[in-house]
C-alpha cells in the first residue's frame, strides 16, 4: 500500500466540502458550479457531488488523480490512492492518531445528502457549510456524550469533556491528548500491538482470547428481590468470575474510570446507537464496573437512584418467588443504549485470530488485516457454533449481513484491485473459491489448501512463491489477495458473457391528471433535470426518458432533429418500443434536449385529463427500451396503476368494505395481488434492468404489489406520502441524486461460499434468484444489504476457523467488470457461553427484523408479533438456562452482548410494520425498506433517535454535532420544547404547545404556533439556533445516507399521535411499556424454566 | 370478312361516345325471352358512368334545387321524362311499373306549358341538389370538407423518400384550405401523427405485427368518448367547418389528428422535412419490415372514429410489400420471392388468402364508414395490390402502379387528384346507386368499383355476376370516369309473356346519390328507354342495336371476373367459343363455306377486339405479376368504354410527310422507316420513330431551319401524346423509342404479328418483323370463318 505519509496532507475542509472556497482538493470535488445561483427549484443539496468514479482506485499512488469521493468527500489528496468511496487519502496519518484524528475525520464525511431545501439565494452550503465546522468534531455515530445538564447517569457514558476542553476530535493532537472516555488513547496510539479499540469499548471486553469466564457479560435484572444482599453488584458476585476486562487486556476499561470517574453529572439518558456499552452503575460504585447486575431492585436503588418524581412502574412480584413487598422497577435503571464515545480503530484480525468487530453503529476505522471490514460483511455471532444443535439451543440466528458496497470510513484504506492478467484470479479448482488469506500454502508453496472445501490445489506456476519460516508465503504481505479480507479482481473473459454494460438510466414519469395536479410531475422533472449532472461522466452513460398516463410517451432526443419527437405507445396491454435505437442516448449528446424536454413536460401535460396510469405497461416499455443493454429504470409514479398490464385495484378499500374477510385475511393485502408483476420483474432481472420506484402519491397505490418489481431487480421504493409539492421536491431530488451517484455496480452476480460443515440456507434482500447458489443483482449499491442464512450440514472442528467468502461479480458504472471478494474467517466454538459472549446484537436484530418483515404478509399480525417476542424470549431463556447459574429466580438475567435485545424487540413489535393501525401502504413500504436495510440502519428504523433541538444553542458545546438522544418516552418530551425524532427515513419535528415564540421564530421563522406551516420546509435563518438545527439535520442526513422526510407534529393532532407512537418505552393501548415488557419477558422465561 | 376500317377503332375525341346519359348497352334492343338472350352470346349489360360530367356542348340543365318525386313503393322509381303525365288530374304514371302517382301540392302549378325540368324530354339525366350534409336532405349548411389521410411508407431508400416528400409538398400546396389532412407513416411500426399538438412532434406508435381492431385503435387513441380522451387543449371552434356533420364525440379526435390544411401546413412541412426512412434495421438477406396492413387499419380506424359517414380518402403511398402483421404477402426473407400467378394457380402462395381476407374485412369497414382507399404503389417488385384489390375496388379507390415515386406515372397522377378545375378528376364521395327497371328485367350484379348494399328486391336475378343480389350499391369514392358494368337478365313472367298488349319499350333507371366535389349531396337520375325485340327471328333489330365496343369491354370485364373467381377457367377457349357462336348467330354466310362469311358493320370490329383481348394482359396474365394484373383489371373495370377499348386494343396513329396523321392498322406492317407511330395502349403511350426518322433526328436535321417541317413532324406525335396523357388518370407511361431499339418492344408486343421470322414474305426495307410464334390476326380470322360456318 502506498505510504500515505508521503501524500499531501489533507486539508481540513468543511466536512462536506461543499463550498470550500479554497481549492485545495481536486477541483472535481468541489461542486462549485452549484453554489452560484441554483435554479429556483434547485436546492443546493448534495453539495460535493464529485464527478469522479467512486470505484476508481489507483493501482499506484499516482495513477488516479483526484478520484473524488462520490459524496463530496474531502477534497485533497491528488494522486493518492483513494478509498473506494471517497475516503480521504490520508489513512495513514490518521492511523497514527488514536482515534482518527480530526483532519481526516473532519473532512472525511462522505456527504450523502446536501443541505435542506433552502432559499436559493443562500450562499453558504447548507450542509456543514459554516467554516467553523471545518475543524469541528466529525460526525459520529454514538458520539461522545454531550454536556446535557440533566445527565443523571453517573456512569452512563464517556465522561463529558468540560466545556472548555477541546472537543475530543477537534484536532489531531487534541484527539491524541484528549482523554477519551474510558480509554487510554495515548497508549493505544503509541502501541499498535494492544487492542486498538478495546480501551474505549467496554462492551467488548471479551476479546477472543483465553477467556474462560462463562458470562461476565451477562446482566441480571433483578425483580423485586429485596432479600438479595448485594444488589447492585450481584453480577460480579453471582458469577464470581474475575472481570477479565478489569485485569488483562483492557486496562483502559477501568483505568479511565478511575481517573475520570464521573466527570459529568449522572446522565439519565445515555443515548447511543452504539455498541452495547450500557453499564449499570451504582452511586458509589466508584471504580467498580459491574458488567452485569442490573440494579433493578427498587428497594435497593431507592436511596441511590430513582430521581424523585420519576414515575416507577408498579409491579406485582411473581407470586411464590417474590416476597410480598410491592416492588418496582426503576425505569431509569433498565438497559438502554448508550452513546459510544470515540472513533475506534479496528483491526480485523490480530494474532492470527478474528477480532470482534465494533458495534455497527459506532464510528470506527477498519484496518483490514485479513478479515473483511465488518461494514461489508458481519455475522450474527462472532464465533461459529460447531454443531447445529448448539446453534439451535442458543436460539440465535446464524446469518451474515453482506453489504458489499458499504461506504467505508474515509480514513480507511481503499479496497485494492488485483489484476491477474490473462490467468484470471486464482481459484480453488473444486469449489471455485477465490484465493484469500486463509488458503494455506503447503509443500514449499507448490500446493494450496482451500479454506472452504479443503481441497488441495496445485499452485499455478506463475503464482509460485516460496514459503517463509512462518509457513506463510514470502510475498503474502505484498499481495493484497493474501493479506486482505477484501480485494477486487479484474474479471477476465471467462466472466464476461458480453461486453460490460454501459451505465443506462431510463426515467419514467407519471403524467396522469393526479400527478400533474399535485405537482408530482413537475417535481420529478425538476429532480431529474438537476440530477443529470450527477450521472457518471463519460461516453458510456446513457439516458432515456418516457412519460405515461393511459399510454406511454417516449421521446427521441436525437440531436439532429429540430425538436424532440414524442412517440406514443398506446397499447398498454401488450407494449412494445417505438424505436429500435435512439430511445437511449449518451447523456453528452442529448443533455440540452433532455433538459429542455424536462422543462416542458409539466406544461405539455398541463391540461391532461387522463386519470388512468398504465404503470406496469410503462415499466415494461421502459424495459424494452433498455433491454439490449440493461440499466436502471427510475419510475416516478403517483397513482394506483389502473390500466394495462399489471394494473391493480384499490384492494385497501375493498378490504375495508368487507370487514369479515378484511379482518381474517388482513395480511393477504400485504401480499402481491398476483404474479403479473413478479413475472415481469423476473424478466427485467434477466436482462439486467433494475427498477427504482419513486411514489409521489396522495392515495393507496398498493405498494405490496408493486414493490415486488424493485425488490426483484435490486432496486428500492421511495415513498412520499402524502406528496407535498412544497416540501417533498427537495427530498425527491436528493433521493434521486443519491440513487444515481452513490457507489454502485450493475449486472452483478453474488455468491456466498462457506466452509464445509455449513451451507448457505437462504438469501434475503432485493435480488433475483434463478439458481439456488447465486443471486442476480441487476444493480447493487452502497445501501443494499443481503442477508445470508446458514445451516449446519456437518460438525465443525473446534479450534479451527470457519470461512465465509462472498464473491460479487459486477460491472462498474464505467464499464469495468470486477469481482469483489469479501472474506471472513471466524473461529469455531462448542461453548454456548462463547456464542452469547460473541453475539452481535445489531446484526442479530437486523436478522430478526428482516425475518419479521418477511413473515408479515404470510401470517396474521398478532402471530408475527408473538414470534418476534418469542425469539427474544427463547434466546434469553437459553442463556438463563445454560449459561447463568443464577440463584435467584427473581432475576432477569441478560447476556451482556444482548442486553438490549428486549428493548429492540419491543421496538420491533411496536414498529410501523407490525402495528395494527397503520395504513397498508405504509406497512408495505416498511417491509420493502427492511428487505434490503443495512445493519446500521436496522436499529434506528424501529428505535429512532429523539433529539431536543430547542436548546441546541444553550447546551454546553460538546464534541458531537448531534446532541445525545433522549430515551423514547413521554417524560422526555416537554411541551415547551422542540424535538426531532428520526429513524433514518422520517424526521418528525415535534413542537410542544408551550414553546417559546422566540424559538419558533428562530427555527421556523414564524412567531406563533398557529402560523406553523403544515408542510414543513426547513429553512436556515440567520441565527445560531437555526444554523444548529440545520447542522444537526444535515449531519443526520449524512449519517443515514437519507434525506429525511421532515414533518411537523403537534400535540392534539394526528401528527402528534403519530409522533408519540414512536415513543416506544411508553405504554400504548394494547402494547407493553418497556418495563412491562421486561416483566413479561421475565415471566415467560420463568414459566419456561419451570 | 374484310379487314375492318381502322379509323373506326380510334375513338372520336370530339363526339361523346357515351352520350348525355353516359350509359352504353351491349344491346340496344333486347330480346324478350331468356333463351333468346342467351343466344345473343354477349350478355345484356350496361356500362354506366354515374358521376360523369356531361360535355359542355350538351345543354344539360343545371342541378335542380329540390327533392325528386318517387313512385310509390316497391317501385320507388323517380319521376322522369318517360312518365306519362295527366296534367289535369295532376297524376303521373310511372313508366316502369305503370303505377299512378299524384303530384304533391307544390307541383300544383304543373301544366303542359309549365313542366318541371325533370320532365323535359332531353333531361333523361337530371341532378338534384338535396343538401349539404349526408342524411339530412335539404338541410342547409356548409358542406363537409374533403378529408385526406395520407399513409406513407417509410421503408424506402432515401431517394424515394425524397420523391415522396416532394410529391406530398406539392399535394399539400394544392389542397383547398379547408380540407382536413391527417398523416400516418409506417415501416416496421405505424406512426400516427397528432398534427394538432403544437409543443413537439407527437406520434402514436402502433406495432406492425399485431392485428388491431377498430375498437382497440379508438380506445388507444382516446377517441372513445370520456375517460381516455386527453388533451382537450385545442379549443373547439364553434361553427367551424370541421364540426359540421360530424360525429359529436369525434370532434376532439378531429382536432387532434385531422386538421384543416390552413392550420397544419407548417406542422406538416416540418414533419415532412424531418421524416426519415424507417429506423428499424433491416438484416442482410431480408426485406424491410413493413406493416402496410396495420397502417391501413389504423388509418381506417381513425377515420371511422372521426369521420363516419363523411367522405374521406385514405391515400396510401406504398414502396414495397407488406412483410409483417395482417395483410402480409411475403415473409421478410429475401430468398422467398413474392407470389406469382403460377404460385397462385398452384396454391403455393401461403399468405395470399389470409391477406385477401384481411383486406376484405378492411373493405367492409371502409364501406360501412363511407371511406375510400387509394393506393399509389411505386416499387420495382410487387407491393401486394393483388391482395388489396378488394379493398380498393370495393371502396372505389384510385390506384396507380409505377416503378418509382420519381416516375412521372406517380408524380403526375398523384398531383392530378388534388388539382381542381378543368383537370379535376371530380372526386366524389359516399355514392350509392340504385337501379330500377321495367318488370321482366332483373339485375344480376355489377362489375366495377362498388359494393353491394345487400338490399334485396324484386329486380334481383337468380344468377349473380360480381356484386349482386341487391338493388343498391355503395360507391365510397367515384369520379367523372368511374364506370360500372351492370349485368341484366330477362325473365319474363307468365303474364307478361302473353302476346299482345305489350309495352314495346323497356326502361332502366339509375339513381345515384353522392357527395359532389363541391360538398353538396346530389341525386342523379338517369332513365333510359330501349326497345324490346319480339320473337326469335328478328335478328335484324338485334344486330342494329349491337354496340361492339361496349360488348368487347363487357366481355373483357366479364372474363376477368371469371378468371379470378373460377379455378381452371380457360379464358382463351371461352372467348373463342363465344366469338364463334356470335359469328354463327349473327354472321352472313352459307353453311360450310368460309369464304361466304361476312359480318354486319356493327360487328365488324368485334373479332379484332377479341383477337387483341386474347393476347392482352387481361387474358395472358402469365406475362405479368399478380399485382400488375390486379392493377390492369381494376382500371379496366372502372374506366369508360372508350378508355377500356384502348386497353384491349390500342390505337395506332401514323405520322409521316406523306399524309396527315391517320390511324393505321395495329399491325407490324404499319411500321415504316419514314414514319413515326404513336401507340396508345392506355397504360403506356409509345412514340416510335422509324429507322430513317431516327437517323435524321440523330443527325439533327430538326434543328436546321430548312427542315422545320421535319421538326414539326417530330413534334406532333409528342403533342398528340401529351393530349392523351393530359386527359387520363392514371397518367400513362410515355415511351419514346426508335425502330430496332430496345424500347421498341412496347410497340411490337401490341402489334398483330402479320410478319414474323417464320413468314415467307420478303421483308420490305424499313418494315419490321416480330419474333413470335403467335398466330396473326389473318390466321385467326381464317379459323374463325371456318368454324363459324360449320354446321
Amino acid at each position: 500500500m502506498a505510504s500515505p505519509e508521503q501524500q499531501p496532507r489533507q486539508q481540513p475542509a468543511p466536512p462536506f466540502a461543499a463550498q470550500n472556497p479554497t481549492a485545495q482538493g481536486p477541483p472535481g470535488a468541489l461542486p462549485a458550479a452549484r453554489s452560484g445561483a441554483p435554479p429556483p427549484a434547485a436546492r443546493p443539496a448534495f453539495p460535493g457531488s464529485p464527478p469522479a468514479p467512486p470505484f476508481v482506485r489507483a493501482p499506484t499512488a499516482t495513477a488516479a488523480p483526484s478520484a473524488a469521493p462520490p459524496f463530496g468527500g474531502p477534497p485533497g489528496a491528488v494522486s493518492q490512492q483513494r478509498p473506494p468511496f471517497g475516503g480521504p487519502p490520508g489513512a495513514a496519518p490518521q492511523q497514527a492518531l488514536p482515534f482518527g484524528g480530526s483532519p481526516g475525520v473532519a473532512s472525511r464525511a462522505p456527504t450523502p445528502f446536501g443541505g435542506p431545501p433552502s432559499a436559493a439565494s443562500q450562499a453558504p452550503p447548507l450542509f456543514g457549510g459554516s467554516p467553523g465546522l471545518a475543524s469541528q468534531a466529525p460526525p459520529t455515530l454514538g458520539g461522545p456524550p454531550t454536556a446535557t445538564a440533566q445527565s443523571s447517569l453517573p456512569f452512563g457514558g464517556p465522561p463529558v469533556a468540560a466545556a472548555s476542553q477541546a472537543p475530543p476530535f477537534g484536532g489531531p493532537h487534541g484527539a491524541a491528548s484528549h482523554t477519551p472516555p474510558f480509554g487510554g488513547p495515548t497508549a493505544v496510539a503509541s502501541q499498535p500491538a494492544p487492542p486498538m479499540f478495546g480501551g474505549s469499548r467496554p462492551a467488548f471486553p471479551g476479546q477472543p482470547g483465553p477467556m474462560t469466564a462463562a458470562s461476565p457479560q451477562s446482566m441480571p435484572l433483578n425483580f423485586g428481590a429485596p432479600q438479595q444482599p448485594p444488589p447492585p453488584f450481584t453480577g460480579q458476585t453471582q458469577f464470581g468470575a474475575p472481570r477479565p476486562g478489569g485485569q488483562l487486556p483492557f486496562p483502559a476499561q477501568s483505568a479511565p474510570a478511575q481517573q475520570l470517574p464521573f466527570m459529568g453529572p449522572p446522565r439519565a439518558n445515555a443515548p447511543a446507537f452504539g455498541p452495547p456499552s450500557w453499564q449499570t452503575q451504582g452511586a458509589g460504585s466508584g471504580a467498580m464496573q459491574p458488567p452485569m447486575g442490573m440494579p433493578g431492585i427498587p428497594g435497593m436503588q431507592q436511596n441511590t437512584l430513582g430521581p424523585p418524581g420519576t414515575p416507577t412502574m408498579p409491579y406485582s412480584p411473581h407470586a411464590g418467588t417474590q416476597v410480598s413487598t410491592p416492588s418496582k422497577i426503576d425505569p431509569t435503571q433498565i438497559p438502554r443504549p448508550m452513546t459510544e464515545g470515540s472513533v475506534i480503530i479496528y483491526e480485523t484480525r490480530q494474532g492470527g485470530q478474528a477480532t470482534i468487530p465494533p458495534a455497527a453503529s459506532s464510528e470506527f476505522i477498519v484496518k483490514d488485516t485479513g478479515n473483511c471490514s465488518p461494514r461489508l460483511m458481519r455475522c450474527t455471532v462472532n464465533q461459529i457454533p460447531c454443531t447445529g444443535d448448539l446453534l439451535t439451543t442458543s436460539g440465535m440466528p446464524l446469518a451474515l449481513m453482506v453489504q458489499p458496497f458499504a461506504l467505508p470510513h474515509p480514513s480507511e484504506e481503499p479496497i485494492q484491485l488485483v489484476d491477474f492478467g490473462e490467468m484470471g484470479p486464482i481459484r480453488c479448482s473444486r469449489c471455485k473459491a477465490y484465493i484469500n488469506p486463509f488458503m494455506k500454502f503447503v509443500d514449499q508453496g507448490r500446493h494450496f489448501i482451500c479454506n472452504l472445501c479443503g481441497f488441495r490445489n496445485d499452485t499455478p506456476r506463475e503464482y509460485m512463491c516460496n514459503l517463509g519460516p512462518d509457513g506463510r508465503r514470502r510475498d503474502a504481505d505484498d499481495r493484497p489477495e493474501l493479506c486482505r479480507g477484501t480485494v477486487e479482481f479484474v474479471a477476465t473473459k471467462e466472466f464476461l458473457v458480453r461486453d460490460p454494460m454501459p451505465a443506462v438510466y431510463f426515467f419514467l414519469i407519471d403524467v396522469s391528471m393526479n400527478s400533474i395536479q399535485t405537482g408530482a410531475t413537475a417535481a420529478a422533472c425538476s429532480a431529474i433535470a438537476q440530477a443529470i449532472s450527477d450521472l457518471p461522466e463519460g461516453p458510456r452513460t446513457m439516458v432515456g426518458i418516457a412519460t405515461f398516463d393511459s399510454a406511454i410517451h417516449f421521446y427521441s432526443l436525437k440531436r439532429a432533429q429540430q425538436q424532440p419527437l414524442m412517440l406514443i405507445v398506446p397499447d398498454v396491454q401488450d407494449v412494445y418500443t417505438p424505436l429500435q435505437t435512439d430511445l437511449i442516448l449518451p447523456v453528452s449528446e442529448c443533455r440540452e434536449n433532455l433538459e429542455q424536454l424536462l422543462e416542458s413536460i409539466p406544461n405539455m401535460f398541463e391540461n391532461n385529463r387522463v386519470a388512468d396510469s398504465a404503470f406496469g405497461a410503462a415499466m415494461k416499455a421502459g424495459f424494452l427500451a433498455i433491454k439490449s443493454t440493461g440499466g436502471k429504470l427510475l419510475v416516478f409514479q403517483s397513482v394506483l396503476p389502473s390500466l394495462g398490464v399489471g394494473s391493480l385495484s384499490a384492494r385497501e378499500a375493498e378490504g375495508r368494505a368487507n370487514v369479515t374477510t378484511g379482518d381474517k385475511e388482513a395480511h393477504k393485502l400485504l401480499q402481491p395481488v398476483d404474479n403479473t408483476l413478479k413475472t415481469m420483474a423476473l424478466e427485467f432481472a434477466e436482462y439486467q434492468v433494475c427498477v427504482d420506484l419513486f411514489l409521489t402519491t396522495q392515495a393507496y397505490v398498493d405498494i405490496a404489489s408493486i414493490s415486488v418489481v424493485p425488490q426483484t431487480t435490486g432496486g428500492r421504493v421511495y415513498y412520499y406520502y402524502p406528496f407535498s409539492a412544497l416540501s417533498d421536491p427537495a427530498k425527491l431530488f436528493n433521493d434521486l441524486r443519491w440513487n444515481i451517484s452513490r457507489p454502485q455496480g450493475f449486472e452483478a452476480v453474488m455468491r456466498v461460499r462457506c466452509s464445509q460443515g455449513l451451507q448457505v440456507q437462504d438469501y434475503f434482500g432485493n435480488f433475483c434468484k434463478r439458481v439456488p447458489t447465486d443471486i442476480d443483482l441487476p444493480a447493487i449499491d452502497s445501501d443494499k444489504t443481503v442477508m445470508v442464512t446458514f445451516k449446519h450440514d456437518d460438525k465443525l472442528q473446534e479450534n479451527t476457523e470457519c470461512g465465509f467468502q462472498c464473491a460479487l461479480l459486477y460491472t462498474t458504472v464505467y464499464g469495468q467488470r470486477r469481482i469483489r471478494v469479501i472474506n471472513l474467517s471466524l473461529s469455531c466454538t462448542s461453548l454456548l457461553s462463547s456464542l452469547f459472549r460473541y453475539a452481535d446484537l445489531e446484526t442479530q436484530f437486523a436478522s430478526f427484523l428482516k425475518q419479521a418483515a418477511n413473515g408479515i404478509p404470510a401470517s396474521p399480525l398478532p402471530r408475527t408479533r408473538d414470534e418476534a417476542t418469542n425469539t427474544c424470549i427463547n434466546i434469553l431463556q437459553s442463556y438463563r438456562k445454560h449459561c447463568a447459574s443464577v440463584t435467584s429466580s427473581g432475576q432477569l438475567i441478560l447476556p451482556e452482548a444482548l442486553k438490549l435485545l428486549p428493548l429492540y424487540t419491543l421496538a420491533l413489535v411496536k414498529s410501523v410494520g407490525l402495528r395494527t393501525d397503520g395504513r397498508l401502504d405504509e406497512r408495505s413500504y416498511w417491509m420493502s425498506l427492511v428487505s434490503s436495510i443495512s445493519v446500521v440502519l436496522a436499529v434506528p428504523l424501529v428505535f429512532p433517535r429523539l433529539i431536543p433541538i430547542h436548546d441546541l444553542t444553550t447546551r454546553a458545546d460538546d464534541d458531537s454535532l448531534i446532541p445525545s438522544p433522549l430515551m423514547l418516552n413521554s417524560e422526555n418530551v416537554q411541551e415547551d420544547g422542540v424535538y426531532l425524532l428520526e429513524n433514518g427515513e422520517d424526521g418528525l419535528i415535534y413542537v410542544g404547545n408551550m414553546v417559546n415564540p422566540a424559538t419558533l421564530v428562530q427555527i421556523f421563522g414564524v412567531s406563533s404556533l398557529a402560523a406553523l406551516p403544515v408542510q414543513l420546509v426547513l429553512e436556515q435563518f440567520d441565527n445560531e439556533l437555526s444554523r444548529k438545527v440545520n447542522e444537526v439535520v444535515n449531519e443526520i442526513r449524512r449519517q443515514r445516507c437519507s434525506y429525511l422526510r421532515l414533518r411537523l407534529c403537534r400535540r392534539g393532532e394526528p401528527s402528534g399521535d403519530f409522533f408519540r407512537s414512536f415513543l416506544i418505552e411508553d405504554k400504548a393501548p394494547g402494547v407493553f411499556s418497556y418495563v412491562e415488557f421486561l416483566v413479561h419477558v421475565h415471566r415467560q422465561i420463568q414459566s419456561k424454566m419451570t | 370478312m374484310s379487314a375492318a376500317d381502322p379509323s373506326a377503332a380510334a375513338p372520336a375525341a370530339a363526339a361523346d361516345p357515351d352520350g348525355p346519359d353516359a350509359v352504353r348497352l351491349t344491346w340496344n334492343a333486347w330480346p324478350r325471352s331468356k333463351v333468346e338472350a342467351s343466344r345473343c352470346v354477349v350478355p345484356l349489360a350496361a356500362t354506366v358512368s354515374p358521376a360523369r360530367v356531361p360535355d359542355r356542348s350538351t345543354a344539360a340543365p343545371p342541378p335542380l334545387p329540390y327533392l325528386p318525386l318517387r313512385c310509390k313503393p316497391p317501385c320507388s322509381a323517380l319521376l322522369n321524362p318517360f312518365a306519362r303525365v295527366d296534367f289535369a288530374a295532376k297524376i303521373w304514371i310511372c313508366p316502369l311499373c305503370f303505377s299512378r302517382n299524384h303530384f304533391p301540392p307544390h307541383y300544383a302549378a304543373i301544366s303542359e306549358s309549365n313542366v318541371p325540368a325533370e320532365l323535359f324530354p332531353q333531361c333523361s339525366t337530371v341532378e338534384y341538389i338535396v343538401g349539404g350534409a349526408p342524411g339530412a336532405p335539404g338541410a342547409a349548411g356548409a358542406p363537409p370538407p374533403p378529408v385526406f389521410l395520407f399513409v406513407i411508407d417509410t421503408c424506402v431508400i432515401e431517394e424515394e423518400l425524397e420523391y415522396v416528400k416532394m410529391a406530398m409538398r406539392k399535394a399539400v400546396a394544392l389542397l383547398p384550405e379547408h380540407a382536413l389532412v391527417g398523416l400516418v407513416t409506417f415501416g416496421t411500426q405505424v406512426h400516427l401523427h397528432e398534427l394538432g399538438f403544437s409543443d413537439l412532434s407527437k406520434i402514436y406508435v402502433f406495432r406492425g405485427t399485431k392485428e388491431i381492431s377498430k375498437e382497440q385503435i379508438l380506445d388507444q387513441l382516446g377517441l372513445t368518448g370520456a375517460g381516455r380522451s386527453g388533451f382537450p387543449k385545442i379549443p373547439q371552434q364553434p361553427g367551424g367547418p370541421q364540426v359540421n356533420g360530424m360525429h359529436p364525440a369525434a370532434t376532439a379526435g378531429v382536432n387532434r389528428f385531422l386538421l384543416p390544411v390552413s392550420e397544419c401546413e407548417c406542422t406538416l412541412s416540418t414533419l415532412l422535412d424531418e421524416l426519415q426512412s424507417d429506423q428499424w434495421p433491416v438484416e442482410a438477406g431480408n426485406r424491410a419490415m413493413r406493416c402496410t396492413g396495420v397502417a391501413l387499419s389504423v388509418a381506417a380506424g381513425l377515420l371511422g372514429a372521426c369521420m363516419p359517414g363523411t367522405g374521406a380518402r385514405i391515400i396510401a403511398l406504398l414502396g414495397g410489400p407488406c412483410t409483417e402483421g395482417p395483410g402480409m404477402i411475403v415473409s421478410k426473407d429475401l430468398s422467398e420471392p413474392v407470389r406469382s400467378h403460377k404460385d397462385l394457380d398452384k396454391d403455393a402462395a401461403p399468405h395470399f388468402q389470409k391477406a385477401v381476407k384481411f383486406y376484405d374485412g378492411l373493405a367492409k369497414q371502409l364501406v360501412s364508414q363511407g371511406h375510400v382507399l387509394d393506393v399509389f404503389a411505386s416499387a420495382l417488385d410487387q407491393v401486394g395490390l393483388a391482395e388489396m384489390k378488394v379493398a380498393i375496388e370495393r371502396t372505389g379507390g384510385l390506384v396507380v402502379l409505377s416503378e418509382s415515386f420519381g416516375h412521372s406515372v406517380f408524380k403526375d397522377s398523384f398531383k392530378r387528384i388534388f388539382e381542381g378545375g378543368e383537370q379535376s378528376l371530380g372526386l366524389s364521395f359516399n355514392g350509392t346507386i340504385e337501379i330500377n327497371c321495367s318488370k321482366d328485367i332483373k339485375v344480376q350484379g355489377i362489375i366495377g368499383p362498388c359494393t353491394s348494399l345487400e338490399k334485396k328486391g324484386a329486380v334481383c336475378a337468380d344468377t349473380v355476376v360480381g356484386q349482386g343480389n341487391t338493388t343498391a350499391w355503395k360507391m365510397c369514392g367515384l369520379d367523372r370516369n368511374t364506370s360500372l358494368t351492370v349485368f341484366f337478365d330477362v325473365s319474363p313472367s307468365e303474364r307478361s309473356s302473353q302476346p299482345g298488349h305489350q309495352n314495346p319499350h323497356l326502361y332502366i333507371q339509375f339513381v345515384t346519390s353522392y357527395q359532389h366535389p363541391e360538398g353538396q349531396m346530389r341525386i342523379r337520375v338517369t332513365t333510359i328507354c330501349r326497345k324490346w325485340v319480339d320473337g326469335s327471328t328478328n335478328t335484324e333489330e338485334l344486330v342494329e342495336g349491337f354496340d361492339q365496343e361496349t360488348a368487347a369491354v363487357v366481355l373483357a370485364r366479364y372474363i376477368s371476373l371469371k378468371m379470378e373467381m373460377e379455378e381452371e377457367f380457360d379464358a382463351t377457349r371461352w372467348l373463342d367459343r363465344s366469338l364463334i357462336r356470335l359469328c354463327s348467330r349473327f354472321g352472313d354466310y352459307r353453311k360450310d363455306d368460309p369464304s361466304s362469311f361476312s359480318l354486319h358493320s356493327n360487328f365488324s370490329l368485334f373479332p379484332q377486339f377479341m383477337f387483341n383481348l386474347r393476347r392482352s394482359q387481361f387474358v395472358q396474365v402469365f406475362n405479368n405479376s399478380p399485382d400488375e394484373t390486379a392493377y390492369f383489371r381494376m382500371l379496366l373495370n372502372r374506366e369508360s368504354v372508350t378508355n377500356s377499348v384502348a386497353m384491349i386494343q390500342p390505337s395506332l396513329i401514323s405520322f409521316s410527310f406523306d399524309s396527315p396523321p391517320s390511324p393505321v392498322f395495329l399491325d407490324v406492317a404499319s411500321i415504316a422507316a419514314d414514319r413515326i407511330l404513336l401507340l396508345d395502349a392506355y397504360f403506356s403511350v409509345v412514340i416510335f420513330h422509324g429507322m430513317t426518322i431516327a437517323q435524321w433526328r440523330n443527325m439533327g436535321y430538326q434543328n436546321q431551319p430548312e427542315h422545320e417541317q421535319f421538326a414539326q413532324l417530330l413534334q406532333s406525335p409528342h403533342e398528340e401524346a401529351q393530349m392523351i396523357i393530359k386527359g387520363r388518370f392514371p397518367v400513362p407511361r410515355l415511351v419514346v423509342c426508335d425502330q430496332h431499339g430496345s424500347q421498341a418492344r412496347f410497340l411490337l408486343a401490341k402489334l398483330n404479328p402479320s410478319a414474323t421470322y417464320n413468314s415467307a414474305h420478303d421483308v420490305a426495307p424499313g418494315s419490321d418483323i416480330i419474333f413470335t410464334d403467335d398466330v396473326s390476326f389473318q390466321v385467326f380470322c381464317e379459323h374463325l370463318q371456318r368454324l363459324a360456318v360449320q354446321s
